[in-house]
């Protein structure tokens, strides 16, 4: 937990390590996260460094999440605290063709375990299935080329963005038993995901803003899953509001909607302090039958609140959050998958700083 | 049901409007960067490892649990 604080650590190092690189602005921006429960704790730390030349502007992001666990078994296996890292990283090229069209390539990759749930599952398999010699060891890794372009069809009051993305994922697989061989076989371990957005951004006037996002996303062996979300910002003197919506469907039975609202108040010049409460329901992952390790369907909210410095070079943010989750309960099938499906208290810290140059 | 989904972007489309530049800095306030990162976004990343229909990555992690099939 006290990796928190590496972001106030590292950014001014890296700041003057840099600062020669690029005749245009420069800015180094680095960021701590922690959701903590009782026997779950994922820390995620990272660093973006971007760079302007002329027309160009180059970005660089480096990141590590932690995952740690007190696995438990539900019917078979045996206590564990498990302890894994992932490794992340990106790179984007921006070209600005004129003030109101720019567009951008990126690349990012990552070598670990995707999410913590990932390393849960695979922990269960390895117990289940790690004495057979047909087992292997997972290795999960990832990487996505990317394209974007931006229209900024009134400049500094409405812009369009449009992007897609192709990635390949090599994942921790579910495994089951093959009595034909008499050895445990793998589930598909490679993962081809294409996905696009349409975000649009628009000022009403002097202090509404409105903000409409599309996504869709197609993986392998999936329905393409399609999202919408709606936000709305005004400001009014020293307070400034927020509330946004969404949506996002799956075929055959998956639906989510989330909500969130939040309060700004600017109580002095440089400071600002927010308040916000999120709300999230789903009707549970794809596979509701048979044995699978997929969620059911989960309800959960979180308050959050956070304060911010900021003199416009320079910025400091910390904030903390309290997410509660409450899962449906798990069909007969897949009791073995309880503790990672348990209702649980979550805290969530936040610590970011950037610095422009 | 999915018309409704269109309404959002022509109540934008229909408010286009130039702003002043004296508006730009209201305009640029955290709560009203859509698009904030680093000390001016406002909400923690690592819930879209369990709200996984609201994430907007592109990460297969984000559709759900990458290992969970």
């Amino acid at each position: 937990m006290k990796a928190l604080l590496f972001p106030m650590l590292f950014f001014p190092c890296l700041g003057h390590a840099t600062g020669t690189w690029f005749t245009g602005l420069q800015e180094i921006e680095s960021t701590g996260e922690v959701l903590a429960a009782s026997d779950i704790l994922v820390e995620s730390y990272r660093v973006d460094y971007s760079g302007v030349e002329g027309p160009w502007t180059f970005d660089l992001g480096l990141g590590w999440n932690r995952y740690r666990i007190d696995y438990q078994p539900v019917l078979f296996g045996t206590t564990e605290r498990l302890d894994e890292g992932t490794w992340q990283g990106d790179l984007a090229l921006t070209r600005e063709w004129s003030k109101e069209w720019s567009g951008t390539l990126r690349f990012r990759a990552y070598e670990g375990f995707s999410d913590y749930r990932s390393l849960w599952t695979s922990e269960f398999y390895r117990q289940f299935f790690g004495a057979f010699s047909g087992y292997r060891e997972p290795d999960p890794h990832g990487a996505a080329f990317g394209a974007s372009t931006i229209w900024n069809y009134l400049p500094g009051a409405g812009k369009a963005e449009f992007s897609v993305e192709a990635g390949r994922d090599e994942i921790a697989p579910g495994w089951s038993f093959n009595p034909a061989i008499g050895q445990p076989q793998a589930d598909r371990d490679t993962l081809n995901t294409v996905n696009g957005s349409l975000r649009v951004e628009q000022a009403l006037n002097g202090w509404l803003k409105s903000e409409v996002a599309l996504t869709a996303r197609q993986t392998s062996d999936r329905p393409p899953r399609f999202g919408i979300r709606n936000s709305w910002a005004a400001a009014a003197g020293p307070v400034a509001f927020r509330v946004g919506g969404g949506y996002s469907e799956e075929s055959p039975a998956f639906d989510a909607f989330y909500g969130s609202a939040l309060v700004e108040w600017n109580f002095l010049p440089q400071w600002s302090v927010h308040l916000g409460y999120r709300i999230y329901e789903d009707t549970g992952e794809i596979e509701t039958s048979g044995f699978n390790a997929q969620a059911p369907p989960l309800e959960s909210s979180e308050i959050f609140a956070g304060v911010l410095w900021d003199r416009g070079d320079l910025a400091i943010s910390g904030g903390v959050g309290f997410l509660d989750t409450d899962y449906d309960a798990l069909s007969p099938d897949n009791q073995f998958f309880g503790n990672l499906y348990r209702d649980r208290g979550w805290w969530t810290f936040r610590l970011a700083a950037s610095y422009t140059f | 049901m999915k018309a409704l989904f269109a309404l959002p972007f022509l109540s934008l489309f229909t408010a286009c409007q130039p702003v002043g530049i004296t508006d730009l800095s209201t305009l640029g306030r955290p709560a009203l960067d859509f698009a904030a990162t680093g000390p001016r976004s406002m909400e923690c990343s690592l819930s879209g490892q369990l709200e996984t229909g609201r994430s907007s990555s592109s990460n297969v992690s984000a559709g759900g649990c990458s290992s969970c099939h």
